[in-house]
């Protein structure tokens, strides 16, 4: 590896131990043994369904939760030795994190203008030879959106599109440079989902921000992103380029996965039978997956699965 | 031709009263389903397509009204039935899927209270028959029937839009409105469910009329596609040709909105 990465991953666990109201306690391995790096300047989608594992490696990472074993590095620093709150708010400054609901991850009581001024005031982000009005026009103008129109509004005024925007200014205000973009795009109309990823992309590509993407749509992942891995259980399954597994994916899972996603090219098969081997296929592939505890092996460049 | 059509909808206008004066959400639309075929219904939030399911089954409480227009359901007139043939109508002739699962059904009745509810209120059989016929449905979509006494959120999403489908067949309807049936699953489930009713379909020879945002999905399945734009319906035609020719500019737009594997990396 020639550059240091910029976060880098180490044998991640965390096990959650759910207390339900009747009946024992029940452990749930939400992350098994995740270990990936990210390069500045790039992207890595993790991809896979409901519960596995996603969303809360996501959050490991912003240090919303401590994660039981394993290390997680931002710029060489492990976070969790963040002592002094200086540390601490120089890590939050730069890991953003940006949320799947557009509705509810905004403030119905406060304008855009409070949204926004708050980070840059907290995290003083205002520079001497320059006014808080600028920069808040500054960051309103990088997400594309126009200043003077926005600035007063309330959440409730705007698209999901433009809050989504609002959401990334939000990070870009105080000079993120990991987003951790959680299905920024699944809640959104399919009219403005392109141009929130377009948004992401030209920000990763001129700005160099290093983006963590979040997805089960594993066609707007490979639209964004280098690298691609695909969760399953708490664990990476299969891990290379986002467009060589895309075109040539080698876990029975990651197949699975692709196999589904719509393509208008070819039609379903309309045969009752057929449906059921369907269901039961992609059960057996489940199961499977879920079984095997093999670690993730090199299978060529740049390219791991777990056998 | 015109004998083969289930469903023939000429100049639907429907309106939504508010503080300034009636919005209308649905701009005299035309449309019809033959007897077996499967009708996509495409557009973005707020185009107008859920409320068109709604007023199919009349199911339009005020502030919305339908103002215009005429709805013809196996050659009688919708518009015409009075409170009690709807109920009766309701379900047994055409059903509908909503969306969300979990507010599909009751959060307090097992699986089987759901089933019996339906079948006892249309067609006064015993429990015991409803139960029969609740457990033919879940071995047709796919789930143990000893899952029949389970509440709602002990399912998974997949299995909870599962027994919404057996729900909705359990009359043997001749028509299912399907609004966003797989939106909120994963990829996978998606698939599944999809085949499932494709299966279904295939089996009984339903018509449906089908509504996603989803063009590339909707594609798989579908035998025409009508794509929806604020209120107007501005391009109708066969699934292939709305795939490889489409017409309307917004057809192009929603496809183009879509990235897809085909995609050049880099291209912003």
């Amino acid at each position: 590896m020639s550059a240091p990465a910029f976060l880098t991953l180490d044998q991640v666990h965390k096990t959650y131990t759910l207390k339900t109201m009747f009946g024992p306690t029940k452990q749930v391995k939400a992350l098994q043994d995740i270990s990936f790096s990210l390069q500045k300047g790039q992207a890595l989608a993790l991809v896979g369904e409901s519960g596995s594992g996603k969303s809360t490696c996501g959050r490991a990472v912003a240090g919303m939760f401590q994660i039981d074993s394993g290390k997680i590095c931002v710029e060489g620093k492990p976070i969790a030795t963040a002592h002094t709150s200086k540390e601490k708010r120089e890590t939050a400054r730069k890991v953003q994190m940006v949320f799947q609901d557009p509705f509810a991850s905004l403030n119905p009581t406060h304008t855009v203008r409070h949204h926004l001024e708050r980070p840059l005031k907290l995290h003083k982000r205002v520079p001497a030879d320059s006014t808080l009005e600028d920069e808040l026009h500054r960051t309103l103008t990088d997400v594309e959106l126009d200043p003077a129109a926005t600035l007063e509004k309330y959440p409730h005024e705007l698209s999901g599109g433009q809050r989504q925007r609002i959401n990334l200014a939000r990070a870009l205000a105080v000079g993120a440079e990991l987003i951790i973009a959680d299905e920024p795009t699944s809640m959104l109309d399919v009219s403005i989902r392109r141009s929130i990823l377009n948004l992401m992309k030209r920000l990763k590509d001129e700005r160099g921000i290093t983006f963590l993407y979040i997805t089960h749509d594993l066609a707007t992942a490979h639209y964004l992103t280098e690298n691609t891995a695909v969760m399953f259980g708490g664990r990476i399954v299969e891990y290379g380029p986002s467009d060589q597994i895309v075109r040539d994916p080698q876990h029975a899972y990651s197949k699975l996965l692709l196999s589904s996603v719509p393509s208008a090219k070819t039609k379903i098969d309309a045969n009752f039978e057929h449906a059921k081997d369907f269901s039961n296929f992609a059960d057996e592939v489940r199961k499977a997956t879920a079984a095997s505890t093999a670690p993730l092996a090199s299978i060529g460049e740049g390219r791991m699965m777990r056998s | 031709m015109s004998e083969d059509r289930f469903l023939d909808v000429k100049g639907l206008e429907v309106d939504y009263m508010t503080l300034d004066g009636p919005f209308r959400a649905v701009k005299t639309v035309d449309l019809h389903i033959n007897k077996g075929e499967v009708l996509g219904l495409a557009g973005e939030s707020g185009c107008g397509k859920s409320t068109i399911a709604y007023a199919l089954m009349r199911l339009h409480r005020p502030p919305a009204f339908i103002s215009g227009g005429s709805i013809t359901v196996d050659g009688e007139d919708v518009l015409a039935f009075d409170e009690e043939t709807l109920n009766q109508w309701r379900w047994s002739k055409v059903s509908l899927v909503f969306q969300s699962a979990m507010n599909a059904l009751n959060p307090v009745l097992t699986i089987f209270e759901q089933f019996r509810d339906v079948y006892h209120r249309h067609t006064g059989k015993s429990t015991a028959e409803a139960r029969a016929r609740a457990i033919e449905l879940m071995g047709l979509v796919g789930i143990d029937p000893a899952r029949l006494d389970d509440f709602p959120h002990q399912l998974s999403g997949g299995m909870r839009q599962r027994v919404v489908l057996a729900n909705a067949l359990i009359l043997e309807p001749q028509m299912i409105i399907m609004d966003e049936p797989t939106t909120a699953l994963d990829v996978v489930v998606q698939r599944e469910i999809l085949q499932e009713i494709a299966g279904l379909q295939a089996k009984f020879g339903f018509s449906i009329l089908f509504i996603t945002h989803d063009l590339a999905l909707m594609a798989q399945f579908a035998d025409r596609i009508a794509i929806m734009l604020e209120g107007e319906i501005v391009e109708v035609n066969d699934t292939q040709e709305i795939v490889n020719n489409p017409q309307h500019d917004y057809t192009k737009k929603l496809w183009e909105a879509m990235p897809s594997f085909d995609d050049t990396k880099g291209v912003a």
